[in-house]
C-alpha cells in the first residue's frame, strides 16, 4: 500500500515526500507551547524565580530579619549604607540650620556629623549568624524598610513563602478536588447528588469571608492559613473534573473500550485519567497565582503571614502605608509579585491553548 | 416560567438557613469569648455581661434565640460597641458598599463585553492586543497593588482625584478610583471570557448561515451572536459578585471608605461575634439573591433550558 | 456568449495559511452553472468542494483563508470577487442562497424560527414584518411543515433534524434565489429522511427555476438528481460530464473507483465490494505529480513527476488524466 520511507531519524515521509507528523499528544502540546512566546517567557521567568528561591540561603544577600539601627528607610542605591546615612543626616542638619537662618553649622552640629562619619567606618555589629561585620559598608540595592531590614532579602524570602503557599495550596486543592470530583463523576447516583448539593451550598457562601473569620478567630499561623485556603478552594476543581469524567464516561471511545471488554480499572487508568490530565495540569498552573493572591490578600488585611516571616502580601501592605514618602517600599515587592503572577498566567494560558486538542483542528 | 421562579425563590430559604447555622456554630467553636481579651473583669461582672447577652444559656437555646431574631430582621447588639446594635452599623455602611460594588460590576460588564466583542471582531489587530493586555494586567495584578498604584499616580502625584474618603466629604470624584480599581479584575475576566465566546459564536454554523443570508455584521453581532455569547458572562456573574464582595473589603481598606467591608474586618479583629455574623448574613443574602437572579436570567436567555 | 449560464467560475484558487504551511484547498477550479440546472459536486472530505462554494459566497473565514485567484461571473455581468462587501450582501440570501450540512447547528438556537425567516425577507424583499411573516408561513407550508402558523414561532430545538432541514430550505428559497448551494444537505440526517429532503429540493428547484449546486460525497444523490457532475480530488476537478456520461462511461480512474465502490442492487453481486485503497493526500506543499497516483490502478511513470493538465473530450467533457492525453 502506501510506501512510507524513512529518510533520516527524525522525519518520516509519505509517498509525496511530505513529512508525516508525530501523533503524541504531549509532543504536539510541547511543540505548540514552544511557539507561544509569552508562555515561554512565563516558563523562563518561573524557572528564574524557582532558582532564586531555592538558592536564597547561598546568595550573597543580607538577612531578611536583621534590623539595623540607623538604616531605616534607606533609598535604593548601590552605594554603601554609611554614605547614605551620612548624607541624610547632613541634609537634615543643614536644613534645620537654614530654617534658623544660619548658613554655617554650629559646633555641636559639626561634632555630631564628625561622630557619625567616624562611627560609619568603625562600627561593627554581630550578625544573627554570629559573624561580625562593618555594618555600614552594606549595600542595599533595593533600599531598606521601616526597621532597617534589607528589602531585597525580604522580597526573596517573602517570595519563598508566597511561592510555597501558592504551589502547596494549588496541589492540595487540586488533589482534593480531583479525588472527590472523579469519585463523584464515576460513582454517580446518590453520592454524586449529595456531593454536588454540598458544593452548591459552599458556592453560595461568601467563603473568603469565612476564611477571614477563620484566620481572625483561630490565630494567624501559616498552617491555619494553608488549611483555611485548602478547604474552600477545591470546589471548582471538583466540579470541573466531575464534568470531564461524566462526559468522558459517556464518550464513544470509552464505550468502545468497554464493549471490547476493558475492565473498570483499565478504563479509568488508560482512558479517563490520561484524558483529564491536560485539564488538571492547566488548572493547577492557573490555581498557583490565585493562591498567591489569596494569601497576599489575607496578609494585606493583616491576617496572613506574621513577623518575622514575610510574604509578598505583607511587604505590599507595609509598602502601602509608607507609599507617600518611601514609594520604593511598594514598587519593588509589587513588581516582584506582579511579574511572577504574569508569568504564571501566561504559562497557564499557553498550556491551556497547547493542550486543547480542539484548537488543533481549527482551520 | 413564573412557577419555576417561585419554586427557585422558595429554595433560597433553606440555603440561608444553612448559612446562618454554619456561621453560628463556626464562630462558637472559636477559642476565647468576645470578652476574654478585656483586662481583669471580676467574675461577677463577667457573669453579668454574659447574662446580658444570654451567653450563659445552653448553646442550643442561644441558637434558637438567634435564629428567631434573624428571622425578625434583628441581628442583635454589638459586643464591642455598646451604644448601638448591629442593624445600626450595617444600615449605615451597607449603602456605600452597595453603590461601590454595583457601579464596579456594571462598569466591568459593560466595558468587558464591549472589549470582548471588539477583540473578537478585530482578532489579532492592535485593538485585540491592547484590550487583551489590559485584561492580562487586570487578572495578574492584585487589587491591593492596583489600588495603591492608581492612588499614587492620580491622587498623590497628579492631584487629579481625592486620595481617599467618600462622596459626603469629597464629592463624586471620590468614587472614580475605588470603582475603577475594583472593577478592573472583573472587567479583565469578562473581557477574556466574552472574547472567547464571541469568537466561538462567530465561528459557529449559525453565524455562517446568517452571513449567507446577507445580514450586516452589526446585525449579526447584536441579534445573532450577543445572546449566545453572553451566556458564559451571565454564569460568571455569580462568582464575580462574590469576588466583588471580597474585593470591596480591600478597596474600602485602601481608600478608607466606611463601608460594610471595613466593619467586617474590624469586627473580625475585635471578635465582635454578632457583628461578624450580621455582616456575613447580609453578604450571603446578597450573594444568594444574585445567584438566583443569574439563574433566572440564564433561563430567560437560553430557550433550550426547560423549566421543570 | 452563452445566455443560459447563470454562474461561471474560472480558475478559482483558495488557500489557507496554517501553522504547518499553505493549504491549497482549491487549486484552479473552473465550471459553469446553467439556469435551472442541477450540478453535482462529488468528492471525498477535504477535496475542496465545500471551500469552492464558500468562496463563491465569499464566506471563507479570513484569516486564515484567502481567495488567491479566479473569477466568478454571475449572470454574465459582474465578478463576485471584485464586488464590495455591500454588493455581496445584496447577493447572499437573495440571489444565491445556501443550505448547510448540519441543520442542528445551522439555525440559531437562541432565536425563534419566525425571527430568523423574517429578517431575510425584510432585508431583501422590502417587506413589512407582517408580510414577511405571512410569506414565512407560506414557505414553511411549501416545504411540508405541519401547522406552520403555530410552528413558525417555535425555537429550532423544538424541531426534529429533518424538520429543521426543511426550515433551512424554506428560509433559503424564500427570496426566490437564482442559485441554491446545497452543501451536503442530507449527510447529517437519517436515511429515511434523506430521500424526502432531496426530493423536496429537486421538486422546489424545478418549480421555482432555481439552479442548484449539490455538494455531496454520496454518488447516489448525484445519480438521482443532477444534470451535470463534477468530480473533485485534492483541490482540483478531475472529471466533468453529464450525469449519463459520468455513470455510463467514467474516464478518470478515481471516478471509476468511486462508481465501483457503490453497492448496486440492479446487478448481481460479484464478490467483495470494491474500495479505493489509501488516503487522499495532504495538500500542503504537494509536489508536481498526479495527486491520485499512489491510489491509482493504472499509474504510469510520469504520473509521479508531472501534474496532468485538463484534457477536453467531445461534448464538453473534461478529464485530468494522462490516459486521455493522446485522444485529443
Amino acid at each position: 500500500m502506501s510506501d512510507t520511507i524513512i529518510k533520516n531519524k527524525d522525519t518520516v515521509l509519505n509517498e509525496f515526500d511530505q513529512p508525516v507528523k508525530g501523533v503524541s499528544l504531549m509532543q504536539d502540546a510541547w511543540r505548540r507551547l514552544k511557539k507561544n512566546k509569552m508562555a515561554m517567557f512565563g516558563l523562563v521567568t518561573l524557572i528564574f524565580y524557582t532558582i532564586i528561591s531555592l538558592s536564597a540561603p547561598l546568595l550573597p544577600i543580607h538577612s531578611y530579619k536583621q534590623q539595623v539601627l540607623g538604616h531605616q528607610f534607606l533609598k535604593p542605591s548601590l552605594r554603601p549604607a554609611g554614605e547614605l546615612m551620612y548624607e541624610r543626616q547632613d541634609k537634615l542638619i543643614r536644613g534645620m540650620a537654614a530654617k534658623e537662618g544660619r548658613t554655617e553649622l554650629n559646633e555641636a552640629e559639626i561634632k555630631k556629623l564628625a561622630d557619625l562619619k567616624a562611627s560609619i567606618t568603625t562600627e561593627k555589629k554581630v550578625l544573627l549568624n554570629g559573624e561580625e561585620v562593618l555594618v555600614h559598608e552594606r549595600v542595599y540595592p533595593l533600599g531598606t524598610d521601616s526597621l532597617g531590614r534589607d528589602l531585597l532579602a525580604r522580597i526573596i524570602y517573602g517570595g519563598q513563602v508566597s511561592i510555597l503557599i501558592g504551589l502547596l495550596g494549588a496541589i492540595t486543592s487540586v488533589l482534593i478536588g480531583v479525588v472527590l470530583g472523579a469519585l463523584s463523576g464515576y460513582i454517580g447516583g446518590t453520592f454524586d447528588s449529595l456531593m454536588m448539593h454540598f458544593v452548591d451550598i459552599m458556592y453560595s457562601l461568601p467563603y473568603m469571608l469565612l476564611v477571614i473569620i477563620f484566620m481572625a478567630v483561630f490565630g494567624r499561623a501559616i498552617q491555619n492559613l494553608f488549611f483555611a485556603l485548602a478547604i474552600v478552594s477545591w470546589l471548582t476543581v471538583a466540579r470541573v473534573v466531575r464534568g470531564q469524567i461524566i462526559s468522558l464516561k459517556n464518550s464513544e471511545y470509552v464505550e468502545a473500550a468497554r464493549s471490547s471488554g476493558a475492565g473498570t480499572g483499565r478504563i479509568v487508568f488508560r482512558h479517563l485519567i490520561p484524558n483529564t490530565a491536560g485539564v488538571i495540569i492547566v488548572y493547577t498552573t492557573l490555581r498557583v497565582p490565585s493562591f498567591i493572591m489569596l494569601e497576599a490578600f489575607l496578609s494585606f488585611l493583616g491576617l496572613g503571614v506574621q513577623a518575622p516571616f514575610a510574604s509578598w502580601g505583607v511587604l505590599i501592605q507595609d509598602g502601602v502605608y509608607a507609599m507617600t514618602t518611601y514609594p520604593w517600599l511598594l514598587w519593588f515587592p509589587a513588581a516582584a509579585m506582579t511579574l511572577f503572577l504574569f508569568s504564571m498566567n501566561f504559562l497557564g494560558d499557553g498550556l491551556r491553548d497547547a493542550m486543547d486538542p480542539q484548537s488543533k483542528n481549527k482551520l | 416560567m413564573s412557577k419555576y421562579i417561585f419554586r427557585r425563590a422558595l429554595g433560597l430559604i433553606p440555603t440561608m438557613f444553612i448559612i446562618v447555622t454554619i456561621c453560628f456554630f463556626f464562630i462558637r467553636l472559636a477559642p476565647g469569648g468576645p470578652f476574654s481579651s478585656e483586662k481583669k473583669i471580676s467574675p461577677q461582672i463577667m457573669k453579668n455581661i454574659e447574662a446580658k447577652y444570654h451567653l450563659d444559656e445552653p448553646l442550643v437555646i442561644q441558637y434558637v434565640r438567634y435564629l428567631g431574631d434573624v428571622i425578625r430582621g434583628d441581628l442583635g447588639p454589638s459586643y464591642k460597641y455598646k451604644d448601638y446594635d448591629v442593624n445600626f452599623y450595617i444600615s449605615r455602611s451597607l449603602p456605600k458598599s452597595i453603590l461601590l460594588g454595583s457601579l464596579a460590576l456594571f462598569f466591568a460588564v459593560i466595558m468587558g463585553m464591549g472589549a470582548g466583542m471588539l477583540s473578537s471582531l478585530r482578532q489579532n489587530t492592535w485593538i485585540d492586543y491592547m484590550s487583551m493586555s489590559v485584561a492580562v494586567v487586570g487578572i495578574s495584578v492584585p487589587l491591593f497593588v492596583i489600588g495603591p498604584v492608581l492612588m499614587y499616580i492620580f491622587a498623590m502625584q497628579l492631584n487629579l482625584l481625592p486620595v481617599s474618603g467618600w462622596i459626603s466629604e469629597r464629592g463624586y470624584s471620590a468614587l472614580i478610583l475605588p470603582v475603577f480599581s475594583l472593577s478592573l479584575p472583573y472587567f479583565a475576566t469578562i473581557a477574556r471570557l466574552s472574547r472567547a465566546s464571541f469568537l466561538e459564536a462567530l465561528r459557529s454554523d449559525y453565524v455562517r448561515t446568517a452571513k449567507a443570508k446577507g445580514l450586516k455584521t452589526s446585525v449579526i453581532m447584536f441579534k445573532h451572536v450577543l445572546k449566545g455569547a453572553s451566556l458564559p458572562v451571565v454564569s460568571y456573574l455569580g462568582p464575580a459578585f462574590s469576588g466583588i464582595i471580597t474585593g470591596s473589603i480591600v478597596i474600602e481598606q485602601i481608600f478608607r471608605i466606611p463601608g460594610l467591608g471595613r466593619h467586617f474586618v474590624q469586627s473580625a479583629f475585635n471578635r465582635d461575634y454578632t457583628m461578624i455574623m450580621g455582616t456575613v448574613i447580609v453578604y450571603s443574602l446578597f450573594l444568594v439573591i444574585m445567584n438566583f437572579v443569574v439563574d433566572v436570567l440564564y433561563g430567560y436567555l437560553d430557550p433550550r433550558i426547560s423549566y421543570k | 456568449m452563452n445566455n443560459d449560464v447563470i454562474l461561471k467560475v474560472d480558475g478559482l484558487k483558495t488557500y489557507f495559511n496554517t501553522d504547518d504551511g499553505i493549504v491549497k484547498a482549491v487549486d484552479g477550479v473552473s465550471f459553469e452553472l446553467k439556469k435551472g440546472e442541477t450540478l453535482g459536486l462529488v468528492g471525498e472530505s477535504g477535496s475542496g468542494k465545500s471551500v469552492s462554494n464558500l468562496s463563491i459566497m465569499k464566506l471563507i473565514p479570513s484569516p486564515p483563508g484567502k481567495i488567491m485567484a479566479g473569477t466568478a461571473i454571475i449572470d454574465g455581468k459582474e465578478d463576485i470577487f471584485t464586488m464590495t462587501e455591500a454588493q455581496i450582501r445584496e447577493l447572499r440570501g437573495n440571489r444565491i442562497a445556501m443550505i448547510f450540512q448540519d441543520p442542528m447547528t445551522s439555525l440559531n438556537p437562541f432565536l425563534r424560527i419566525s425571527t430568523q425567516m423574517i429578517e431575510t425577507l425584510v432585508l431583501h424583499q422590502n417587506m413589512s414584518k407582517k408580510e414577511a411573516l405571512v410569506k414565512s408561513i407560506d414557505m414553511l407550508e411549501l416545504v411540508g411543515i405541519p401547522h406552520p402558523d403555530k410552528r413558525v414561532h417555535d425555537y429550532p430545538h423544538q424541531f426534529s433534524g429533518g424538520m429543521r432541514q426543511r426550515v433551512m430550505i424554506a428560509m433559503a428559497l424564500s427570496c426566490d434565489p437564482e442559485i441554491l448551494i446545497a452543501d451536503e444537505p442530507t449527510s447529517a440526517l437519517d436515511v429515511t429522511i434523506q430521500a424526502q429532503i432531496l426530493e423536496l429540493i429537486q421538486s422546489l428547484s424545478k418549480r421555482l427555476g432555481t439552479a442548484v449546486i449539490m455538494i455531496t460525497h454520496d454518488l447516489d444523490v448525484v445519480a438521482g438528481m443532477c444534470d451535470t457532475v463534477i468530480v473533485m480530488y485534492a483541490g482540483r476537478i478531475v472529471e466533468k460530464g453529464t450525469n449519463d456520461e459520468i455513470f455510463d462511461d467514467p474516464k478518470h480512474p478515481y471516478t471509476r473507483g468511486l462508481i465501483k465502490s457503490v453497492p448496486r442492487l440492479d446487478r448481481p453481486a460479484a464478490g467483495r465490494l470494491f474500495s479505493i485503497e489509501g488516503q487522499p493526500p495532504n495538500v500542503i506543499d504537494l509536489p508536481a505529480c498526479c495527486p491520485f497516483h499512489p491510489r491509482c490502478g493504472e499509474v504510469m511513470a510520469k504520473c509521479k513527476n508531472i501534474t496532468p493538465g485538463v484534457t477536453k473530450l467531445e461534448n464538453g467533457r473534461e478529464v485530468r488524466c494522462f490516459l486521455y492525453e493522446g485522444d485529443k
